[in-house]
């Protein structure tokens, strides 16, 4: 039996919370700042109890330091070890147990009886309600016995060579293939925006997403990731087909995985691990960082080697990229400018906290962007971990930023992000988030904040709705403002519809 | 029923007390640079050279693809004539010829791109006044482009 953690003192439970909140409330009233959800906080709150990621391990064996696959980094549940996109076994089982209204695997027993409103009370097929739990294997010799058989549309064979030490174990996430050859998955996003604007009304229904993942394992510790998008247009449909560089590949990489400490390398296009890696590309802290993810040029080529021994990770890559505004060739990841790139992501995420600290720097010509360095550090704290009557979640990032203007002068930047989000059932997640950037330090009338709140509500496994009122608050030179003028402040309601597997 | 807690590292009590400190350190950091003043001066004046005297078409249409285009294309008819409410046909150059003073005076009073999309950078609406100053009209420049 795994211990669990000392009691801790109602109090102090409360305390955090409530300087969380107060704090957040004092900080949106002194400013009036995109979509801020963020995968990152799966992550953050999964640490509360073991059955999210995999079934009830109480009688599992306790695997040794270098065997576990517990982490919340992103590698826990992304095969993509620095997050994003395809999912593997442990993303998917917390996809079907945790994250839905409705359940296609088992529920985590703390999360039985936590429906929203009373909705869908108990009805989970999947979930037996009861002491006589599905377990998986108790030690990894047990994992090819007839009862742990896959049944798996999406997840298909075994890699030659077997399954390794250190690979996922079968049985382990329900009736998931753990470790498969070949993996299928998708992310389709479509989104309405509702503008409301002093200058009038607009509203648009646009594509956000369209990617499709292929990973293939041949061989055990080798597998090669494709994931083929379409990029996103605002314009409209025709717009993502009229587009010569859609369909591209996002990532395409080779990777080295499942050693001891889950240690990996890999190679090829993929996006540098840097900070909180937010699912909402237009946060400030990934847009004016250069990596905001809707945009083919944020994508770099090079190799990039981390592990994440149980709590603390680190991610660090080197890599050649293209400058803003000129994509990459679609299918080609050696399609580079000259010059390199290296990022740093490193830190230690326990159950019910984490920090992490990053940096960024790429050298290049002034044509081709010139020098660029950030750092920043984030953390996250989880209440709920402390106390299941608090299920809340808190995270935050601040970089610093130097950058060149295309005269070739150093300008520095300042971004923040911070977001509080309440898990007020089973698939149902209220957010509320602060953005805040100076892009130029140096210059008057360039910051803006931004605050956005909604809700986030994932029906069934793959299937989620996100719906948010989104406020901008630029600072604005008053020198241009004249009577009539609205005001700078202005909000829009943005719905994202996301289809994933 | 047991209760089910991941494998725990013996740090929660000071992790508890780590985490506080964590988060009142990231709200203060967050709050003191959030409500920083930005520079007090005008990006021509800390450096003049930041953006091109006669910036491209192709460098100025970059700008309105990304945040104008995707709501002002085709423009609407008498659009010009001093009605209000029309669209500017942003996708040709003889539309961005006609409404290039409209353009700068929204992106100026940060009303344009609305509700909460992004605005544009003190350097983008420099490059549209330059333009609109020092326009050598619409050919395509070749690389690279200033």
């Amino acid at each position: 039996m795994i211990p669990s953690p000392p009691a801790l003192p109602r109090v102090s439970t409360m305390v955090v919370p409530a300087v969380l909140v107060l704090g957040f409330v004092a900080l949106g009233v002194t400013v009036i700042s995109d979509l801020a959800s963020g995968t990152p906080t799966y992550a953050a709150r999964a640490g509360r109890t073991c059955d999210n990621c995999h079934l009830d391990p109480s009688y599992w064996v306790n695997p040794e330091l270098s065997g576990r696959k517990c982490t919340l980094s992103c590698q826990g549940c992304h095969v993509d070890p620095a997050g994003g996109g395809m999912r593997n076994a442990a993303g998917r089982f917390y996809g079907k147990s945790t994250l839905p209204m409705i359940a296609s695997e088992p529920r985590p027993t703390r999360d039985w009886d936590r429906e929203f409103l009373g909705l869908f009370y108990r009805r989970d097929r999947a979930t037996v309600y009861n002491e006589n739990l599905p377990r998986g294997p108790s030690a990894r010799e047990e994992q090819h016995e007839p009862a742990y058989a896959p049944s798996d549309r999406f997840a298909f064979g075994t890699p030659s060579g077997g399954m390794g030490p250190h690979s996922y174990t079968q049985g382990r996430y329900g009736s998931l293939r753990a470790d498969p050859r070949v993996r299928v998955g998708w992310d389709v996003r479509a989104a309405v925006l509702a503008s409301l604007s002093g200058y009038g009304n607009r509203t648009l229904a646009f594509p956000m997403q369209a990617d499709l993942g292929l990973a293939v394992q041949p061989i055990e510790h080798l597998t090669a990731l494709f994931n083929l998008g379409a990029r996103g247009q605002s314009e409209g449909l025709e717009s993502v087909f009229d587009d010569p560089r859609t369909p591209y590949l996002r990532e395409a990489f080779l990777l080295a995985h499942e050693f001891p400490y889950q240690a990996y390398v890999k190679a090829g296009r993929f996006t540098p691990s840097y900070g909180l890696r937010l699912d909402d590309h237009t946060s400030f802290i990934r847009r004016g960082l250069g990596l905001d993810a809707s945009l083919p040029e944020t994508r770099v080529t090079g190799v990039e080697a981390g592990a994440s021994p149980n709590y603390p990770f680190v991610n660090l890559s080197w890599f050649k990229g293209k400058r803003e505004g000129m994509p990459p060739e679609a299918f080609n990841v050696f399609d580079t400018d000259a010059g390199w790139g290296t990022a740093l992501n490193v830190g230690y995420r326990e159950l019910g906290w984490a920090i992490g600290g990053s940096a960024l720097h790429r050298s290049r010509s002034l044509e081709d962007g010139g020098e660029m360095t950030a750092w920043g550090i984030y953390g996250v704290l989880n209440p709920w971990y402390y106390a299941p009557s608090l299920p809340l979640t808190y995270q935050a990032e601040i970089d610093r930023g130097e950058y060149r203007r295309t005269s070739g002068s150093t300008a520095q930047t300042v971004l923040v992000h911070q977001e509080l989000t309440w898990l007020a059932g089973n698939g149902v997640n209220f957010v509320l988030a602060h953005d805040f950037e100076d892009p130029d330090r140096e210059v008057a009338f360039d910051g803006a904040h931004r605050v956005n709140y909604g809700v986030q509500i994932t029906f069934t496994p793959g299937l989620s709705i996100d719906a948010r009122h989104r406020i901008l608050a630029p600072r604005r030179d008053e020198a241009f403002i004249t009577g009539d003028t609205p005001s700078a402040t202005q909000s829009d309601f943005f719905i994202q519809f996301h289809f994933w597997n | 029923m047991p209760a089910l807690r991941a494998h725990s590292s013996g740090l929660s009590i000071s992790g508890w007390l780590a985490a506080t400190v964590l988060t009142a350190l990231l709200l203060a950091g967050a709050a003191g640079l959030s409500s920083c003043n930005s520079g007090e001066q005008a990006l021509t004046d800390v450096d003049p050279g930041a953006v091109p005297l006669q910036p491209s078409y192709d460098r100025m249409r970059t700008i309105l693809e990304k945040s104008c285009v995707p709501c002002h294309k085709g423009g609407s008819e008498g659009y010009g004539d001093g009605e209000d409410d029309l669209d500017p046909d942003l996708e040709t150059c003889e539309g961005i010829q006609e409404a290039i003073g409209d353009v700068l005076r929204v992106v100026r009073e940060d009303t344009m791109p609305p509700g909460a999309w992004p605005r544009l950078t003190e350097a983008e609406k420099q490059i549209l006044f330059n333009w609109l100053l020092e326009s050598e009209g619409c050919s395509p420049c070749t690389e690279p482009c200033p």
